[in-house]
């Protein structure tokens, strides 16, 4: 099993139950230590929500993209698609959240990641200047922004082919509606959790 | 040794047609222009998928199940062999009225 395609092996129903567990332990460690999700493609250190709020986060994003990415099959695909391979893939594509969700584990580090962002914003085009960094801050920093980079990759490649194989689309069709299909979801996603932050 | 049985000429990549069949217990030999049937114009692999789907009367979870393969994959491979098939008819219709 390839690690950016286990949907040749596992679909449908196994792939929904999987998914779902690994939804409620990447929540459960992200209420743990206070990761939150705006959306798909966007995650924050924030004040402790509790766990039933931090797994609307992860429940939300992923109902948005199965629908979405649904309707996008039934229109494109010639094949008879059913929402269970969509959500159960697209669920299983959420493995790299369980990692994403860990470096909470960096919280201790609160400090110097607000340090280095404030800089950024209230000096533009002076990069970080006036903020003094050790050069332990900057190798961390790097290789922090590179993990979850790498990790967002891993997730974006999950989808892709859950997205292939679930709807059987191929060539120019399955490239351009996936990249339409991930804007439209994650701005629909992101609006979805504000609408979460408001209620709560 | 097995041999796989051509369906297309090697020259010009016309669709063949049986000219002669033996009999290997008596040696008759029955010669004339006979088509190839449609599903011996597939590949190897192909005409495997078709006959594990009949085996499995149909069930492309069961197929699933022995192939180790997730559902969706199975169903796509399934798609992919009628595609093949009817372009194999619309290959034979047009031979025919030609």
């Amino acid at each position: 099993m390839k690690f950016y395609n286990p949907h040749e092996k596992i679909g449908g129903y196994n792939a929904l139950y999987a998914g779902l567990v690994v939804i409620l332990i990447s929540a459960a460690i992200g209420s743990w230590l206070n990761v939150h999700l705006n959306g798909n493609l966007q995650v924050a250190l924030m004040p402790e929500r509790g766990f039933w709020f931090t797994l609307a986060e992860h429940i939300a994003p992923w109902l948005v993209y199965s629908s979405l990415f649904f309707i996008l099959g039934v229109v494109l695909s010639k094949s008879k698609i059913r929402f269970v391979d969509v959500a159960g893939s697209f669920a299983l594509a959420r493995v790299p959240f369980v990692l994403i969700v860990l470096t909470g584990i960096f919280a201790g580090r609160e400090e110097t990641m607000s340090k280095l962002f404030q800089a950024a914003i209230q000096n533009p085009g002076q990069g970080l200047g006036g903020v003094a960094l050790s050069g332990g801050e900057i190798v961390f920093l790097i290789a922090y922004m590179a993990i979850i980079l790498a990790l967002f990759i891993w997730f974006i490649a999950l989808i892709y082919h859950g997205y292939r194989i679930s709807c059987n689309l191929s060539g120019t069709k399955l490239i351009v509606s996936f990249i339409a299909g991930i804007i439209v979801a994650e701005v629909l996603s992101q609006t979805l959790i504000q609408k979460i932050y408001a209620g709560f | 040794m097995k041999k796989n049985l051509p369906a297309n000429c090697p020259s010009c990549r016309g669709r063949l047609s049986v000219k002669s069949l033996i009999c290997e217990t008596c040696d008759t030999q029955v010669s004339g222009i006979f088509s190839l049937p449609l599903l011996g114009s597939l590949s190897d692999a192909d005409q495997e998928f078709i006959i594990n789907f009949v085996k499995s009367s149909g069930s492309l979870k069961l197929m699933a199940k022995q192939m180790n393969l997730s559902y969706p994959t199975v169903r796509n491979r399934l798609d992919e062999v009628i595609a093949r098939i009817e372009e194999e008819e619309e290959e034979k219709q047009n031979n025919d009225k030609n």
